[in-house]
């Protein structure tokens, strides 16, 4: 039976992360450039930051438990929980 | 505001416009929307169904899926922020600059000086602009160029007051200068005389 372990997983997350970096770098270095070198600009640069870590984190601790190298096979079948 | 223009000698901010806070109300209520959409999501179709997520790559990867859901409205909404903050109406003594930010990486800066200010309109129309007070003001210009379009700025109608005071007063500033500097004759004829030698019909 064909099992993979599911660090597999993490190659589009972290592709999606690369983008993710990259439009925040451009939103926050767009905000600082453009004139909004103010309260309200580092404040909202400040709070979007603080979100992303917070998804980021958050996902981290749901899937602290996982062992991202053992071999799970990819057709399990279900066992029903009464 | 400086970092956004530079003053030339004399010349004074008088206001800048961003578009009402109100507009940005829906981007704010898309955000909650969207974010909101997975928990609904969540209580209508897995309900009945706990056993899809027994499989632990099915655990693991909605679990990843839903943090890339929410990175993406996360940076989708502070982008709206950007595009909104970025668009700005700056009103000096001199002229005014319009600059609009069109997504991340477009941004266009247009200057108009205040003597070719030819007509101002404002408009408010619907309830919750007339509520609220904001609506559209456009500057006119000579018919060749483009006319300037503040859209939804509070308080319209003081803004287009304003903006014509402005051009009567830079008006009168440069019709001044002129009459206290006024061009020599001797050059103004010196330059026609070269002109027609160079056509040929001197």
């Amino acid at each position: 039976m064909l099992s993979l372990p599911p660090i597999v997983l993490l190659i589009p997350y972290a592709l999606f992360m690369l983008g993710f970096v990259f439009f925040s770098f451009a939103n926050v270095i767009s905000l600082s450039k453009y004139g909004a070198r103010n309260a309200i600009g580092l404040m909202t640069s400040f709070l979007f930051l603080c979100g992303a870590a917070v998804i980021v984190f958050m996902t981290w601790q749901s899937l602290a438990a996982v062992d991202w190298l053992a071999a799970v096979p990819l057709v399990a079948i279900p066992t029903p929980s009464f | 505001m400086h970092q956004l223009f530079t003053p030339h000698a004399g010349e004074n901010l008088e206001f800048s416009l961003r578009r009402h806070p109100i507009v940005f109300l829906g981007p704010i209520f898309i955000f909650l929307l969207l974010a909101a959409i997975p928990y609904a999501a969540k209580a209508i179709i897995f309900a009945d169904a706990p056993l899809v997520l027994t499989h632990p790559f099915l655990d693991i990867g909605l679990k990843l899926f839903m943090s890339i859901y929410y990175l993406a409205i996360w940076i989708f909404f502070f982008s709206q922020f950007t595009d909104y903050y970025l668009d700005i109406n700056i009103v000096t003594n001199d002229r005014i600059i319009d600059i609009n930010q069109k997504g991340l990486f477009g941004r266009s800066v247009a200057e108009l000086d205040l003597t070719r200010v030819q007509d101002v309109h404002s408009t408010i129309k619907g309830i919750i602009p007339t509520l609220l007070n904001y609506g559209t003001v456009e500057v006119q210009t000579a018919a060749t160029e483009e006319n300037f379009v503040f859209e939804q700025v509070h308080d319209p109608h003081k803004v287009r007051q304003r903006i014509l005071e402005l051009a009567a007063l830079d008006r009168k500033r440069e019709a001044r200068e002129i009459m206290e500097n006024p061009p020599k004759a001797t050059d103004a004829a010196a330059a026609g005389h070269n002109e027609m030698k160079d056509q040929g019909l001197g």
